[in-house]
């Protein structure tokens, strides 16, 4: 398979305007099969917008957003290899759970009882009315809903939230399967030690734009800029501070009192030599987390507004 | 371009509101049925303006303007079907799956237009049944009068499907601004245009009140220009006329569905 013939999802210079408000601007990714995408971003960076927009369910201000080549907007049979579930999962109200999954594996010519193996292992209620149903078990009903397509291409949008923990865990022993036949999987979430753990790469949005792309392995252990190697410091001295100031590498790192943290992008020996025999009562290295490093940019984001 | 899967969802979706529709069509019907058999000796001695003296000629003096709840009937069918998805949220389910825009609008469409058939079917079939029933000593010297009726039923269903269109195009276009407020509105607002339109009768020349008369679409249905046409008294004129007036609106409506159909298009649906 040609690297071309393995994009599942490709969004180039994708840009949204709803009249005069940003929904989201010049973002480009790609998502190929096999791989699992966590899509990263603060409520109303932009995330569902894209999502929609790859969709075809809004129109696009300009750019290309492509499902296997094709526009979804033009090609809605495209949509048939797409399984997708919303992160408001809103469906009929007046329709059993039951009667809804089978009208969609209707529409994906899919056979009636598809739903039945996934809605048990999520433990989902198929007699009751969705107007009946709390948010934890709507979007049980969206994770079913998609999954049960068994399409190549799966998006989805924040489908964790409000579910208990051990419906999470098998949501994601669901997605790992998934992965392993191939699948291509756009996961749009808020919970960061998920993309950490199941995804293979991140790409962070924030206000509208795309501000990291890469692997979750070079995001924790890498920095924004490229071919330092960032580690979380966390240093406190017992009597007086060494100087650090011709250190390099020490532009995230803060100095209150006695205690200097933050994200050390220099030569550790550099750091090390200048620490000498000073003595510590505290002293940590750690690769970074992901947590910490989604919340510098959105941090960059409120310094910037400042 | 018609997705049976999706069909089938709308008929199961709305069978309770059709059912309701048309408990409340058969009620008014069989309502104003017995009314007429409590003040049908007063009628008969004639009022000096109109003999009514069999059971379809009364139903043919009600039907036009009491059956207000046809064109809302109509307009609410045209102007909900596809705004109402979008603004109550459905739509990022619905437009997510392999169906093209299209071929849910046409769907839409095709189920409004069946859905409207159906009732009206159901009316047609009870009302001349209970009109045969109740009213045969009275038929019996006029047989005509049940061919009146179903003149009617086929007019009634063209002043429906005209409204249809043009709402379904309406609410094509305004997509999820389209509100049951403003399908209602319609439906009155024909009404009363065409109350409007009967007062004029005093003060305009007769031939342009008969052209006014058909500029709104509840007089596609007039039931009462059926019922004189039947027992011979109409002028072949007003036909003419009607004709005249129908294939503009009916032209109208076609435009409308088009323009509303590109519209929706181009529109966000979720």
């Amino acid at each position: 398979m040609t690297n071309a013939e393995n994009i599942a999802i490709q969004i180039k210079e994708l840009k949204k305007y709803y009249g005069t408000f940003k929904g989201c601007e010049d973002v480009s990714f790609d998502v190929n099969f096999g791989e699992v995408v966590g899509f990263v971003g603060p409520n109303g960076a932009g995330k569902s917008t894209v999502i929609k927009a790859l969709l075809g369910l809004i129109i696009k201000t300009s750019g290309t957003a492509t499902i296997l080549g094709e526009d979804a907007n033009i090609r809605a049979d495209i949509r048939q290899r797409v399984g997708y579930a919303s992160s408001d999962s809103i469906f009929y109200k007046n329709m059993r759970v039951k009667n809804l999954l089978e009208f969609t594996a209707a529409v994906y010519g899919k056979g009636a009882d598809t739903y039945a193996k996934y809605a048990k292992r999520l433990d989902l209620d198929l007699n009751k009315r969705i107007d009946q149903l709390s948010l934890g078990n709507r979007k049980k009903v969206s994770i079913v809903n998609s999954l049960m397509t068994e399409a190549d291409i799966l998006i989805l949008d924040e489908p964790t939230n409000g579910l208990d923990p051990l419906v999470q865990k098998e949501f994601y022993a669901m997605i790992s399967e998934s992965k392993k036949r191939g699948a291509a999987i756009l996961l749009s979430t808020h919970i960061l030690a998920d993309v950490q753990s199941y995804c293979d790469r991140a790409v962070i949005i924030k206000d509208g734009l795309i501000v990291a792309d890469s692997t979750v392995q070079s995001l924790v252990s890498g920095s924004k800029e490229s071919g330092k190697v960032v580690k979380d410091v966390l240093i406190v001295f017992e009597n007086s501070m060494p100087d650090f100031s011709d250190v390099s590498g020490m532009e995230n790192m803060t100095m209150d009192g006695l205690t200097l943290k933050g994200h050390f992008s220099g030569n550790m020996s550099d750091l090390l030599g200048r620490i000498g025999s000073a003595s510590m009562s505290q002293f940590s290295v750690s690769d970074l987390n992901l947590d910490s490093i989604v919340h510098d940019y959105y941090d960059a984001e409120k310094i910037g507004k400042q | 371009m018609i997705n049976k899967q999706l069909l089938k969802k709308e008929f199961k979706q709305a069978k309770t509101m059709l059912t309701i529709w048309s408990i409340v069509i058969f009620s008014l019907s069989i309502l104003f049925m017995l009314i007429f058999f409590a003040v049908r000796n007063n009628l008969k001695q004639g009022n000096g303006i109109v003999l009514i003296d069999s059971s379809a000629d009364w139903f043919a003096a009600i039907a036009k303007n009491l059956y207000l709840i046809w064109p809302i009937f109509a307009s609410i069918l045209g102007i909900t079907l596809l705004g109402k998805e979008v603004r109550e949220q459905y739509g990022e389910y619905l437009y997510s799956m392999p169906l093209s825009r299209q071929t849910v609008w046409a769907t839409k469409m095709c189920f409004g237009v069946l859905a409207i058939l159906i009732v009206n079917l159901l009316f047609a079939v009870v009302m001349t049944g209970m009109t045969i029933v109740v009213g045969v000593p009275d038929l019996l010297p006029n047989g005509s009068q049940i061919g009146g009726m179903f003149m009617y039923f086929g007019l009634n269903i063209v002043m429906q499907l005209v409204i249809f269109l043009f709402c379904f195009g309406l609410g094509s276009a305004l997509n999820k601004r389209a509100s049951l407020g403003l399908s209602i509105a319609i439906g009155i607002g024909f009404f009363v245009v065409n109350i409007i339109i009967g007062v004029l009768k005093a003060f305009v020349d007769p031939t342009l009140y008969d052209i006014l008369t058909y500029l709104c679409p509840l007089n596609f249905a007039d039931s009462m220009l059926i019922m004189s046409f039947v027992n011979g008294k109409a002028t072949v004129n007003e036909f003419a006329i009607y004709t005249l007036i129908a294939v503009p609106w009916i032209l109208l409506c076609f435009g409308l569905t088009w323009w509303g159909r590109r519209k929706f298009m181009l529109s966000d649906l979720a």
